[in-house]
């Protein structure tokens, strides 16, 4: 039980409040030294390299920095401000545009990056601050966020997707084809639960108002102005990708150069600003990395004392008839995604799992659609939740941990019920159930 | 003197801070220049790619001791926001003692080998002269094997061991305030995670 | 870990004491063809030891570290690693010359060189300055030239092409105009969906075809630059010393056995997508490069060899024992299965 019981002392130890990241390193190096061989420790710089870019692999968490020292851009420069803002002025009397703002860049967002940290963190930067100081209750603003941050998980380009499409034998483009649909349900279902949620708690999310004596018109033209540009940035990103100019990662270097761009037609560029900007994407990117490479030391204090073994004689008892088969692995990866990590999940689970989707003629494309949409909400679930840890890092004073694992909660419950849904109604997501003949 | 030498250490922290800035910016420019070069131009380089992700391994590298002075990595505050400064100090000595200072020595270790395997490869300069006339001509070496890839592979290895290195001296800076705060001699600063934002 | 509880040091005290040695290969866990085959090795040795050596196999899901196997084998992290050698052309120049050359031998060519022409030899010279020994571990058979988006028709439509290529091949297509990138595997599907890249080459239709690029770049040209690429076992020198005589010759007859398995798994999975494509797939069109693009590629690449010849006595004695070898093989190849095939067609 040792490589199980590494998750209760992580639990356990990191409510003290020391740092996440060495917390993790602390406890992964413990596991090791204690049950495994010491001398193993000395693998960890090569999964320190691994996620450097040596051999290309590494290279796609470039766009972490790069998204974040482009959201703190816009953000310095009160251009993200004002892009939401003006959203939010659209929506009229109607509440909780700000949320519903959020979830649309958020989306953007997605379209351009695959790696959550990216998103999750441009969008705490960006929204959060401009929620907040309009009134909105803090759990719906960071829930919002967290949820809208990780959509880059399902929206293509998407690493999970594309480890998952690796695991499962299928082409990865096939499975961005029918991850498009999934994905914009659950942004449908986003802001329809804010919709809602804002009818029947009012005060929760405040309207974003207008200047008195202005009529609707006017508001509307003025908040298109306001909008434009932002959003003609993040059309340029996304561009740059459908056109082949660039690969994601590249893109989000293009990105940096438009928000500069665009701070200086506003005239509000400064070297003082770009600096500014750049010393804390450094911090932030820091604390971002550190949390991988003391989860990676952790996920060694797991699988080198035997938690693998373990989890893979749990699966022996996997049921041999395909619901059963289906609930359970479902079951199983969101039990899992309390603690592990995607990349550790697809890893571990889905090699052993693979040829009984086979046997039960499984279409492996709607199998892996399932994971994904599970595995990302193991970004959300607390405790140990990176788009959490994340979101929390970045957030400022005022905002606590358990306030941003209140927030989450709802849009947990939505992500497993389109989860369900899809489970249940494949044919509403244009998939079948079963393998077709040829893919 | 302690004090003085915290000082120096925040000092140190703070310059790491600003040059790794100045190569995230430095690899914004390299980034954007090879996409259109490459899609302008049709002319790509491989060293300049290579160039990019040591730029990027070295800004959050480096980054993580530069972080530990700004208060700037991620905490449980479920408790922790509820607890006094000294209790807080308190817990920072213990967690440092057992989470952080092993880490920085278990990747110092770990990471002087992994950077020696790599400078050990192939002929090896036998003076002060021979070694900067070979680091620039041959490389020493393992090197990258893409044409136009960089030589001296092990200076973007050996950049692991380094940051740790500077994170046990950050730790050390940290560790001095948490123990003045804990002794009541300092009040608490930067410890629950807010970095001006 | 060289310790006696790891490597098992059974020659002294306890004569039945098992063998317990630790193996990482540089694939994900259950991956096609290699990954399997490290587990057929393993699995081969415990049937053959009776289950006197146990074999536990890490893959890169457990380290991480695809291009790490040397460096762990080297210093004695694990007792035996496998991968292929020309990922280490970076660390020793030499290892480049062990798995496949453009122009060169095909797969059973380059296994006779290996095993009677002294190539495994060789081998075996370049790998002892790292404290490794080596064997063969099964090979790919011909590799595809890759997927191209637009039809090669001259030599002018190589220039500014942009292809992931990588290694030597990599500075073979980059003397004649081509664009070598390098863009993770995991962006690689959408880079030439895209167009970011106009071509990629990956292995042959047995890897190909999962990842999907047939639908995305309709010419995939026939081989040339890796006609038969082998992978090889590492075995770090001072963990197979302790072992007694008979285990060292289980672990070296298996990895014999285990790459002849190999080798034929990869010709049948080639074969059957190969099958695959032809009667599913229309779209796809099979093309070979002209001769003039084929000349402009030789050139390219004997221009390099001449300049790894000059680099090392080491390079050098490699080099001229894979070119003479090639030359006798060949013509054997020529006057036996070429002609065959030949006298088959009409
Ligand atoms: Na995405
Ligand atoms: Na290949």
């Amino acid at each position: 039980m040792i490589g199980v019981s590494i998750f209760i002392v992580a639990l356990l130890l990191l409510l003290f409040g020391f740092p996440v990241a060495f917390t993790f390193a602390g406890i992964g190096i413990a596991f090791v030294v204690l049950f495994a061989d010491p001398a193993e420790l000395a693998q960890i710089p090569f999964r320190i390299y691994s996620n450097m870019g040596d051999n290309g692999e590494g290279q796609v968490l470039m766009a972490v920095p790069l998204f974040i020292f482009m959201g703190l851009i816009l953000q310095r420069t009160k251009l993200a401000e004002q892009l939401l803002e003006s959203m939010g002025q659209l929506f009229g009397s109607l509440r909780g545009g700000l949320a519903i703002s959020t979830i649309l860049v958020g989306a953007l967002l997605a379209a351009s990056t695959g790696v959550v940290g990216a998103s999750v963190v441009a969008m705490g930067l960006i929204s959060l601050p401009v929620m907040l100081r309009y009134g909105y209750r803090t759990e719906l603003a960071t829930g919002t966020i967290a949820a809208a941050g990780t959509l880059g998980q399902i929206i293509p380009p998407s690493i999970v997707l594309i480890i998952l499409g690796d695991v499962l034998n299928v082409p990865v483009g096939d499975l961005f084809r029918a991850a498009l649909a999934p994905g914009l349900v659950l942004i449908g279902a986003y802001i329809a639960y804010v919709v809602i949620f804002c009818l029947l708690k009012p005060e929760a999310a405040p309207i974003v108002p207008t200047a008195p004596g202005v009529d609707r018109t006017e508001v509307i033209l003025r908040a298109l102005v306001a909008v434009i540009p932002p959003l003609l940035l993040i059309l340029v990103v996304l561009g740059s990708i459908f056109n082949g100019i660039a690969t994601p990662t590249e893109s989000s270097a293009l990105g940096c150069i438009g928000a500069v761009v665009l701070a200086l037609v506003y005239r509000k560029f400064s070297l003082h600003m770009l600096w500014d900007s750049a010393l804390e994407t450094v911090k932030i990117t820091a604390m971002v990395f550190a949390v991988l490479l003391g989860a990676s030391i952790f996920s060694m204090g797991f699988s080198y004392t035997g938690g693998e073994h373990q989890v893979e004689q749990l699966l022996l008892s996997i049921p041999g008839e395909k619901w059963g088969f289906l609930i359970f692995i479902m079951l199983l990866i969101t039990l899992l995604g309390f603690f592990l990590d995607y990349i550790e999940i697809s890893y571990i689970v889905l090699p052993l799992v693979y040829v009984v989707v086979l046997e039960l003629g499984i279409n492996q494309v709607w199998f892996a659609i399932l994971v994904a949409m599970n595995l990302q909400t193991s970004f959300l679930t607390p405790p140990f939740g990176f788009a959490l840890f994340y979101l929390k890092g970045v957030a400022p004073e005022g905002v606590t941990t358990a306030g941003i694992y209140r927030g989450v909660v709802p849009f947990i419950v939505i992500q497993l019920a389109v989860l369900i849904s899809l489970l249940a109604f494949p044919e509403w997501y244009g998939m079948s159930a079963v393998q077709p003949s040829a893919w | 003197m302690l004090a003085a030498l915290e000082h120096k250490l925040d000092r140190l922290m703070d310059w790491l801070g600003n040059l790794a800035a100045a190569m995230l910016i430095a690899l914004v420019i390299i980034m954007a220049a090879n996409v259109i070069s490459r899609y302008a131009f049709r002319a790509s380089s491989l060293g300049l790619e290579e160039l990019s992700w040591h730029l990027y391994a070295a800004i959050f590298l480096l980054g993580i001791p530069f972080a530990l002075r700004t208060g700037s990595h991620v905490r449980v505050d479920l408790l922790y926001e509820k607890f006094p400064p000294k209790k807080r100090a308190l817990i920072d000595l213990v967690g440092s003692v057992v989470f952080l200072l092993p880490t920085c020595l278990v990747v110092i270790w770990g990471g002087w080998q992994f950077t020696a395997a790599a400078y050990s490869l192939g002929p090896q300069p036998d003076s002060v002269g021979a070694f900067f006339s070979q680091l620039v001509s041959s490389g020493i070496g393992e090197r990258s094997q893409d044409p136009g890839g960089l030589l001296n592979r092990w200076i973007i290895k050996g950049v692991i061991p380094l940051s740790f290195a500077l994170l046990l001296l950050a730790s050390i800076s940290f560790i001095l305030h948490r123990l003045n705060v804990f002794l009541g001699i300092e009040t608490p600063v930067d410890d629950t995670g807010p970095h001006g934002l | 870990g060289t310790d006696n509880a790891s490597t098992g040091n059974t020659t002294s005290s306890a004569p039945l004491q098992k063998i317990v040695l630790k193996l990482a290969h540089g694939w994900p866990k259950g991956y096609p063809l290699f990954g399997e085959s490290v587990e057929d090795y393993a699995r081969l040795v415990g049937e053959m030891s009776d289950g006197r050596i146990e074999i536990r196999v890490d893959s890169t899901n457990k380290h991480k570290s695809a291009f790490g196997i040397f460096d762990f084998v080297k210093s004695g992290q694990y007792d035996i690693g496998q991968s292929a050698s020309y990922y280490y052309g970076g660390k020793d120049p030499d290892t480049l010359f062990f798995s496949s050359m453009p122009f060169s031998m095909t797969a059973i060519e380059q296994y006779a060189w290996f095993y009677h022409g002294g190539g495994l030899e060789l081998a075996n010279e370049v790998y002892a300055k790292h404290n490794i020994e080596v064997m063969l571990g099964g090979n790919t058979g011909m590799q595809m030239g890759g997927w191209f988006r637009n039809e090669i028709n001259s030599v002018d439509d190589l220039k500014g092409l942009k292809m992931r290529i990588p290694g030597f091949a990599g500075k073979v297509v980059a003397g004649v105009g081509v664009v070598p990138t390098n863009i993770p595997t995991g962006e690689l599907y959408q880079a030439l969906e895209r167009g970011t890249l106009d071509a990629l080459e990956w292995v042959s239709p047995g890897l190909d075809l999962r990842m999907g690029f047939h639908k995305i770049a309709p010419y995939y040209y026939t081989g040339w630059h890796e006609p038969g690429t082998e992978l090889l076992y590492f075995f770090n020198t001072d963990s197979m010393a302790k072992l007694p005589g008979w285990a060292q010759s289980i672990l070296r007859n298996a990895a014999r056995l285990t790459a002849y398995n190999m080798t034929t798994a990869v010709f049948a999975a080639n074969a059957d997508n190969w099958d695959t494509i032809a009667t599913q797939y229309p779209n796809v069109q099979v093309k070979k490069f002209p001769p003039e693009v084929l000349q402009a590629l030789k050139k390219s690449n004997d221009d390099l060899i001449a300049a790894e010849l000059a680099r090392s006595p080491m390079a050098r004695k490699i080099i001229e024992s894979r070119q003479e070898y090639l030359r006798r093989a060949r013509a054997w190849t020529e006057i036996g299965e070429q002609a065959y095939l030949e006298t088959m067609r009409n």
